[in-house]
């Protein structure tokens, strides 16, 4: 069998954001003393319309709606990149971080009347952070010494995963299955002041390393509802993440309980061009790390796609969000996140059967709190999916 | 699809993907939470006595020689005990000097005539003051002698051969006469006049030693002489109302000195002239059993690692030198380096420095003894926890010297195992329980 030179490209282009959609940092000081950032790979459609990712509609290929894929028409690939700048204020100080990350890539390939296999990497725990403290620590025979301690977390769990997606009449289903990935590197760094305890003393470090496996899954399915409503859902399996110490690294293995991630949403018509988009999402981490909770999340938004931008059929979006997080400080109380979200789509390419080629840019905007910590947030994401080549 | 739609999908997506890269100004979320560290550490600073470390100090003299120091010194009954004479041998005279003849051409007078000769040394009066008056001795001396080899005792001790001087002490000499030098009205000249028997020896370049020796007379006192030439006042034949001054450089140049020091026994010596080094032997715990705090966390006995080891110094102690007209009087600059053949000793080629360049003042061997001296060695420490079964063992003895040798004929002295300030091994170490998962 022949295989064109696009199709070879658009192999290559696939590898290399395969190879770009890695885990790189957290969004929020919330890892600190949690187990992680849950990422859901969301695309720039689901953050602009209230950050569940059910219930929109559209062949799209999606970390969070396995159907959603059923109805893609030609091969393609998307990915989706995350900016974030956050401003932070715990209790007297400040401080800002900005981030970037790649939380997804997938592609898909239609198998005919066998419906849609696709192939996902997404981003599932940001785990990257860092504590810094600066003491006065006594070294015995009546000496103090100035030091400064660092501990970077830095890594996270992605998921791998083989899917498949069909539409059976008014109905599609979905489900993708495979291994989490990804690692985590831990590390103490103590740094010594050279006045106090002399100069040519390098900083002490310690640390270790853990590689991630595990088996993970997610199944959904989505309906039309008469001509003005559509549904779907879906439930990303729990089960155990394993953490595998490497060689030097002096502790012991770790097996973490995951949750079950369920996400339903639904959309309604409003208008020849106007849809109304609502969702929930559910998990409870209170099994996997000793600061989890049950964490929710309920969001929506309207899309207007009626207009036209430079040319190409586009839409606007306005959205929100509301959740309790997964993990917060011991007596930190409820960690909360409130988000408002806009964005935009442009279809660079319309064919008979529908868009080949579009892309999302979403703005967010809002703030977390929890404790004496409060977040600022603004983050952008911009997703592009490419269809037959 | 047509090409120009794909360009259009491959411009978005590169657009895409730049910009995303180029906002790749990474931060990590940092929290200042004290309590955030998820990681007990403790950093303990061990002082371990030299008798659960040290395996040998030794020192070994006769490294260097006087001719090698800038300076000369002259001594007389210094500390009641120190005398110290100067040996200079000039170079030869000239043949000739460069004059103009009649017609005011340049040309090479080789008849001439030495007219004068004086003797000039320039003292270090950096620690003198303007009443200060010395008085010195000069005198020819025509013995052959060795400028590496010759001590107080011997003109020549070098392999093979070995010739006494006819008196002990660089003697006998012909007298220059003495000159009483006044810092505050001559500054740092001191010159004696040469006879003309002597100039007139001296200038036979083959059968003369060409050979001066200076001594101190003002008693308890001693001078450095940092500069020797000879001046000549030359007549010309061609141009006889004409006269030429030449100064005559010294070839060689040392001191000898009496009395010579004894060898130490159970202290640790450096420098001197001919310098002084003493090896320390190091036998580095491989366990610690304390104090309380780094047990408390990491459970004694704690495996001493160069993960933990944060830094290692030898902590020596000053004391004044004896006797004391060999007490430095100027900065002691000290280095430290690895023994790396230890049965070659004393002799053995040593490693790289570990400190380049470690100073401590002249008054802690003497008004001031007693001062600490910390070592760093925490490179070399490090070696000795990493060494592999069955590699190359790494060096376990250091040697300590003079940072030039010979620098001074003074030598600094710390105290040895005996002592109340017997050497230390200091040792900051840095535990902590294991990094776990979370």
């Amino acid at each position: 069998m022949m295989i064109d030179a696009p199709r070879i490209r658009g192999f290559l282009l696939a590898g290399a954001f395969l190879f770009l959609g890695t885990p790189l940092h957290a969004q929020s000081l919330l890892s600190v003393d949690g187990f992680g950032f849950p990422q859901a790979g969301l695309t720039g459609r689901a953050r602009a319309l209230g950050g569940i990712g059910l219930g929109l509609g559209g062949a799209r290929l999606s970390a969070v709606d396995p159907a959603g894929a059923a109805d893609m028409i030609a091969s393609s690939i998307a990915f989706t990149g995350s900016t974030s700048w956050v401003d932070v204020t715990q209790g007297d100080v400040s401080s800002d971080f900005s981030t970037t990350r790649f939380p997804m890539i997938a592609l898909s390939y239609p198998a005919g009347s066998y419906g849609v296999v696709s192939v996902g990497f997404s981003t599932v725990l940001d785990q990257t952070w860092q504590d810094e403290r600066a003491s006065t620590v006594d070294i015995g025979g009546g000496g103090q010494a100035f030091v400064r301690d660092v501990f970077e977390s830095t890594g996270g769990v992605s998921a791998l995963e083989v899917g498949w997606a069909r539409r059976f009449g008014r109905v599609a289903v979905g489900a993708r299955g495979g291994r989490y990935t990804g690692s985590l590197r831990r590390s103490l760094t103590r740094v010594f002041d050279s006045v106090t305890v002399g100069s040519g003393v390098p900083p002490f470090q310690t640390g270790g390393r853990w590689d991630y496996s595990g088996f993970t899954g997610i199944v959904g399915a989505s309906a039309s509802i008469g001509t003005q409503t559509f549904v779907s859902g879906s439930i990303r399996l729990g089960g155990d993440l394993d953490a595998t110490a490497t060689e030097t690294t002096d502790s012991p293995d770790e097996s973490v309980s995951m949750p079950a991630d369920m996400r339903v949403g639904a959309s309604f018509l409003l208008a020849p061009d106007l849809v109304a988009n609502a969702g929930f999402q559910f998990a409870d981490w209170s099994e996997t790390d000793a600061t989890g909770q049950t964490s929710w999340r309920v969001g929506g938004g309207v899309e207007w796609t009626g207009s036209r931008i430079l040319g190409k059929d586009g839409a606007w979006r306005l959205g929100a969000q509301r959740a309790q997080l997964p993990f917060a400080p011991g007596d930190a109380g409820d960690a909360t996140e409130t988000l408002f979200s806009a964005g935009l789509a442009l279809e660079l390419v319309q064919s008979d059967t529908g868009p080949l080629g579009w892309f999302d840019l979403t703005v967010e905007f809002g703030g977390r709190s929890f404790g004496d910590v409060q977040e600022d947030v603004l983050r952008s994401t911009l997703s592009v999916s490419l269809a037959g080549f | 699809m047509t090409r120009a739609v794909r360009g259009v999908f491959g411009g978005v997506a590169i657009v895409g993907l730049v910009a995303l890269v180029a906002a790749c100004e990474e931060q990590s979320p940092t929290s200042s939470d004290p309590d955030g560290v998820p990681v007990e550490v403790q950093t303990v600073e061990l002082e371990i006595p030299w008798s659960e470390f040290g395996q040998r100090i030794e020192s070994f003299g006769g490294f260097g020689s006087a001719s090698r120091i800038g300076e000369v010194v002259v001594a007389k009954d210094l500390g009641g005990i120190l005398d110290s004479r100067a040996l200079i041998r000039f170079d030869t005279f000239p043949a000739g000097v460069a004059v103009r003849n009649a017609e005011g051409l340049l040309v090479t007078d080789t008849v001439i005539t030495i007219r004068s000769g004086r003797l000039i040394a320039l003292a270090d009066t950096s620690a003198a003051d303007s009443l200060t008056t010395w008085t010195f001795a000069a005198g020819v001396l025509d013995q052959p002698w060795d400028v590496v080899s010759a001590d107080w005792e011997s003109a020549i001790d070098s392999v093979g051969q070995r010739v006494a001087w006819d008196e002990p002490g660089a003697g006998p000499v012909r007298s220059l006469g003495q000159v009483t030098a006044d810092v505050g009205a001559s500054g740092d000249s001191i010159v004696f006049d040469l006879d003309d028997v002597t100039l007139a020896e001296w200038a036979d370049s083959v059968g003369s030693e060409r050979t001066a020796r200076i001594d101190l007379v003002s008693s308890d006192e001693r001078v450095d002489i940092r500069s020797l030439t000879l001046r000549l006042e030359i007549g010309s034949s061609v141009a006889p109302d004409t006269t030429v001054f030449r100064d005559v450089s010294a070839v060689a140049r040392t001191f000898i000195y009496t009395p010579e020091p004894e060898a130490p026994e159970g202290v640790v010596r450096v420098g001197g002239s001919p310098s002084w080094r003493t090896v320390l032997g190091l036998d580095v715990p491989e366990v610690l059993n304390g104090p309380a705090a780094l047990c408390e966390l990491a459970g004694c006995p704690v495996e001493l690692t160069s993960e933990s080891l944060s830094r290692a110094s030898l902590v020596l102690r000053s004391r004044a030198t004896l006797p004391a007209a060999f007490q430095p009087v100027d900065s002691v600059l000290l280095d430290v380096r690895p023994v790396l053949a230890p049965g070659a000793l004393p002799r053995s080629p040593l490693g790289s420095s570990l400190v380049g360049e470690a100073a401590l003042g002249a008054d802690a061997f003497g008004s001031a003894a007693g001062q600490p001296f910390e070592i760093p060695i925490t490179t070399f420490v490090r070696r000795i926890l990493d060494a592999e079964e069955g590699g190359t063992p790494p060096p376990t003895n250091l040697a300590l010297l003079s940072l030039v040798e010979p620098l001074d004929i003074s030598f600094a002295e710390f105290d040895g195992p005996g002592d109340p300030g017997a050497p230390v091994l200091r040792l900051l170490v840095t535990v902590t329980d294991a990094v776990r998962y979370r």
